[in-house]
C-alpha cells in the first residue's frame, strides 16, 4: 500500500494519517465485504431453501451484467471528490451521493476548505463521521427498533411522496451549496485565510 | 414502486428475520463504528499538520451531522417502506448502510426475475426473497471490490500526475464535482416533470438559506438549510402530485 514516500512530506503527521487510513481503510472495507458475501451465501445455501448453484450464479450474473457498470463508474466518479481516505469510508457506509457528499460539501463550505487540499480531506472525513453518527442513530431507532410499529402509523402517502421525490429534493438543495463551494471558495472567516495558503503544500499523500 | 405487504407467517419471515442475518447486520454496524473511531483518532492526531484546529475538527463533525439529518431521515423513511419486502436485517444493511435504495431495489428485482418472480408479487416466496437478497449483497460486493481496486490505483496515478503538474489534483475535484452532480441531477429530472419542480424548489429554498446565512451571519442556516430545503420541496412535490 502506498505510504507517500515518493512525494515530499511536509509534516510527519500527515504521513501518520495516510498510513493509518491506508491500512485501516481497506481492512474495514474488506471486513464489510466479507460480511456481505457471507450474508449472500448464508441466505442462499444455509437456509435449506433448495436454491441451486445454477440459480444463484444466474441471479449474480444478471445483476453484474445489468448493474455492474455502476460499480465501476461510481468509484471513478467519487475518487477525485472524496480523496483516498474517504473512499474507504464512503463505500463502506453507502448512500454516497444523497447523504455523505452533501454532509462533506456543507462542512467544507462552512469551514472554508479549498478542494483538493489535505485540510479539505480532513474536514470531509470529519463531516462523514458526523453524518455516520446521525445516520446510525436514525437507522437503529426508526428502522431497527420502531420500524414495524412506525410503518403502521405513517400514512402510505407520506412514504410514497418521500420515495418519489427524495433524490431531486436532496440534489436540488445541494446546488446552491455546490455553487458557493466551487465559485467562491474564498468566502470564509478572515482568520482562516492564512491556513489556506499553506494548505496546498499539505497535499502530499 | 408498488409495494405489497408480504403475508406474515410461513418461512419467508423466518428467513428474512433469521438470527444469523441479524448478527451479520450488527457486525456491519460494528465495522462502521470501528472505522469511524479509527478515522476520527487519525484526523485529530494529524489535524495541526493539515492546518486544522481541534475545534475545527469538532465543528466539521457537528456540521456533517446536522447536514445529514434531512437525508438520513429520508433514507430511513424509504427503508421503512421496504421493510415488508425484505425484513429488518436486509433493509438495515442493504438500503440503510453500504448500499442505497435505487440500486439495491433494482438488484433485488433483477434477482427475483431470474427465477421468474417479482418483488412482492404472488410468487414472492422465501426462495425468491433469498435470491433477491443474495443479488443485493453481490451488488454490494462488486461495489466494494471495485472501490478497493480503484482507490489505490487512482492514488498512484494521482502521485504521477502531481509530479507532472502539482495543480492537477487540486483542479480535479472542481471539474469532476459539477459533472458528477449534473449526471445525478439529469438522471433524476428525466424521470418526471414533478421531479424537476421539486429540484428547483429545493434549490431555491436551499439558496435562500445559504444567502441568509452569509448575509446576516446566521451560521446554523448553512447546515440546517439542507434539511429545510429537502422538507419544503417534498411538501411542494406532494402538493403538486395531488393537484
Amino acid at each position: 500500500m502506498a505510504l507517500g514516500t515518493s512525494a515530499p512530506v511536509r509534516s510527519g503527521s500527515i504521513a501518520d494519517f495516510d498510513r493509518t487510513t491506508s491500512i485501516w481503510g481497506p481492512i474495514t472495507l474488506g471486513l464489510g465485504l466479507v460480511i456481505t458475501m457471507a450474508a449472500a451465501f448464508f441466505v442462499a445455501f444455509g437456509t435449506g431453501l433448495g436454491i441451486t448453484a445454477g440459480e444463484f450464479w444466474t441471479a449474480v450474473g444478471a445483476v453484474a451484467l445489468l448493474l455492474g457498470i455502476g460499480a465501476i463508474i461510481e468509484p471513478i466518479m467519487y475518487y477525485p471528490i472524496l480523496g483516498k481516505s474517504a473512499m474507504y469510508q464512503a463505500f463502506m457506509i453507502g448512500n454516497i451521493g444523497n447523504k455523505l457528499l452533501p454532509a462533506s460539501i456543507v462542512a467544507q463550505n462552512k469551514l472554508g476548505a479549498k478542494a483538493g487540499t489535505k485540510r479539505a480531506e480532513f474536514i470531509s472525513g470529519s463531516a462523514i463521521i458526523g453524518a455516520v453518527i446521525v445516520h446510525l442513530i436514525t437507522l437503529i431507532v426508526i428502522v431497527g427498533l420502531l420500524g414495524t410499529w412506525l410503518l403502521s402509523l405513517i400514512p402510505g402517502e407520506v412514504i410514497e411522496t418521500v420515495q418519489a421525490f427524495i433524490l431531486p429534493a436532496v440534489f436540488g438543495a445541494m446546488i446552491p451549496q455546490l455553487v458557493s463551494f466551487l465559485i467562491k471558495p474564498k468566502s470564509k472567516a478572515p482568520a482562516e485565510a492564512d491556513a489556506e495558503s499553506y494548505a496546498d503544500a499539505g497535499v502530499t499523500d | 414502486m408498488a409495494l405489497r405487504v408480504v403475508s406474515t407467517g410461513g418461512d419467508l419471515t423466518a428467513i428474512a428475520f433469521h438470527p444469523i442475518l441479524w448478527a451479520l447486520a450488527v457486525a456491519v454496524f460494528a465495522v462502521i463504528v470501528l472505522q469511524s473511531v479509527i478515522y476520527l483518532r487519525a484526523i485529530r492526531k494529524s489535524a495541526t499538520a493539515a492546518e486544522l484546529t481541534q475545534a475545527e475538527v469538532t465543528q466539521a463533525v457537528r456540521t456533517g451531522a446536522v447536514a445529514a439529518i434531512g437525508p438520513s431521515l429520508a433514507v430511513a423513511l424509504v427503508a421503512l417502506s421496504l421493510l415488508p419486502l425484505f425484513g429488518t436485517p436486509a433493509v438495515l444493511t442493504r438500503i440503510g448502510l453500504v448500499g442505497s435504495a435505487p440500486y439495491d431495489v433494482a438488484a433485488a428485482g433483477i434477482g427475483a426475475s431470474t427465477v421468474g418472480a417479482s418483488l412482492g408479487g404472488d410468487g414472492y416466496t422465501a426462495k425468491v426473497f433469498a435470491i433477491s437478497f443474495a443479488a443485493m449483497c453481490v451488488l454490494g460486493v462488486l461495489w466494494m471490490v471495485s472501490a478497493l481496486i480503484i482507490t489505490p490505483l487512482f492514488n498512484q496515478t494521482g502521485k504521477v500526475l502531481r509530479k507532472v503538474n502539482p495543480k492537477v489534483m487540486a483542479i480535479a475535484p472542481l471539474v469532476v464535482l459539477p459533472l458528477a452532480f449534473a449526471f445525478l441531477i439529469i438522471s433524476e429530472v428525466g424521470k418526471s416533470p414533478i421531479n424537476g419542480i421539486v429540484l428547483v424548489v429545493s434549490a431555491v429554498i436551499g439558496g435562500a438559506c445559504l444567502l441568509a446565512a452569509m448575509k446576516w451571519g446566521v451560521h446554523w442556516l448553512r447546515e440546517w438549510g439542507l434539511g429545510i430545503a429537502i422538507f419544503g420541496s417534498l411538501l411542494v412535490g406532494a402538493a403538486v402530485a395531488v393537484s
